[in-house]
């Protein structure tokens, strides 16, 4: 998730009401484990994650997340230099 | 200072991957040596295409093979380097992480060099860079290492973990 979030940063998550695309969100992911990716887009078939980094692991490979799989939209990034919202 | 007081409980925070590629935790500098070695093998084999008495087509077709692979190698050397110094170093100090940065740098520019054109001391500098960077991966594991030389051309030192 380079460059908004580091190796090592911590991250405030809430419950998310609603989704946008754009949104950092927490995810449990069956294969991944927990990953912290962005929304790229919503549709019938789920929600689709993406990292920021253009190596991250595909969308595809990802796959569709359904809402019950998301812990929560990340909206404070607590890094070593202070802090941001996200 | 607030990302300092939380690391305390660090231990009970959950922990959300954003690992660029899968986590897999594996990682070994070995492959950047076998990267380096390669290219400097296709370097070989093109300066020599000369001798080989090839048709004006097999030689084309040689160089346009060897020139493909050298540049396809050389950029997986620096793919396999960039890989391990962006997600598994972690340098102790100022000194080292100055040290780590340099060393990946001077990867690139001589992974460069050596898909940009054919001078066999670049492809030599690649390996003698690719050594030195191994060497750094494994001491911030704590092995050892020896040099050995290579039993297949190109016959040249590589940096191998003493295992």
């Amino acid at each position: 998730m380079s460059p908004a979030l580091r190796d090592g940063d911590y991250i405030l998550i809430k419950k998310a009401r609603s989704l946008r695309p754009g949104f950092v969100v927490v995810a449990d992911h069956p294969r991944l484990g927990r990953i912290v990716k962005r929304v790229m887009a919503l549709n019938e078939n789920g929600i689709t994650l993406a990292g920021d980094n253009p190596s991250s692991t595909a969308s595809m490979e990802i796959g569709p997340m359904q809402p019950e799989q998301l812990r929560g939209r990340a909206i404070l990034a607590i890094t070593p230099k202070g802090l941001r919202r996200l | 200072m607030l990302h300092s007081l939380i690391s305390k409980f660090d231990g009970q925070l959950d922990t959300a991957s954003a690992h660029c590629d899968i986590p897999c935790g594996i990682y070994d500098a070995r492959i950047v040596t076998y990267y380096a070695v390669s290219a400097l093998r296709q370097m070989d084999i093109l300066l020599s295409l000369k001798d080989k008495g090839l048709s004006e087509t097999g030689f084309a077709m040689q160089v346009a093979r060897n020139t493909a692979k050298k540049e396809e190698m050389a950029e997986k050397c620096k793919h396999e380097t960039r890989v391990i110094w962006g997600d598994f170093m972690k340098p102790k100090n100022q000194e080292d992480m100055a040290k780590a940065h340099q060393l990946a740098h001077s990867i690139m520019l001589a992974g460069s060099a050596v898909k940009q054109d054919l001078h066999r001391e670049d492809g030599e500098k690649l390996v003698e860079l690719a050594n030195q960077f191994a060497e750094m991966f494994w001491a911030s594991k704590g092995v050892k290492t020896k040099r050995v030389t290579t039993p297949y051309a190109p016959n040249v030192e590589v940096v191998e973990p003493d295992l």
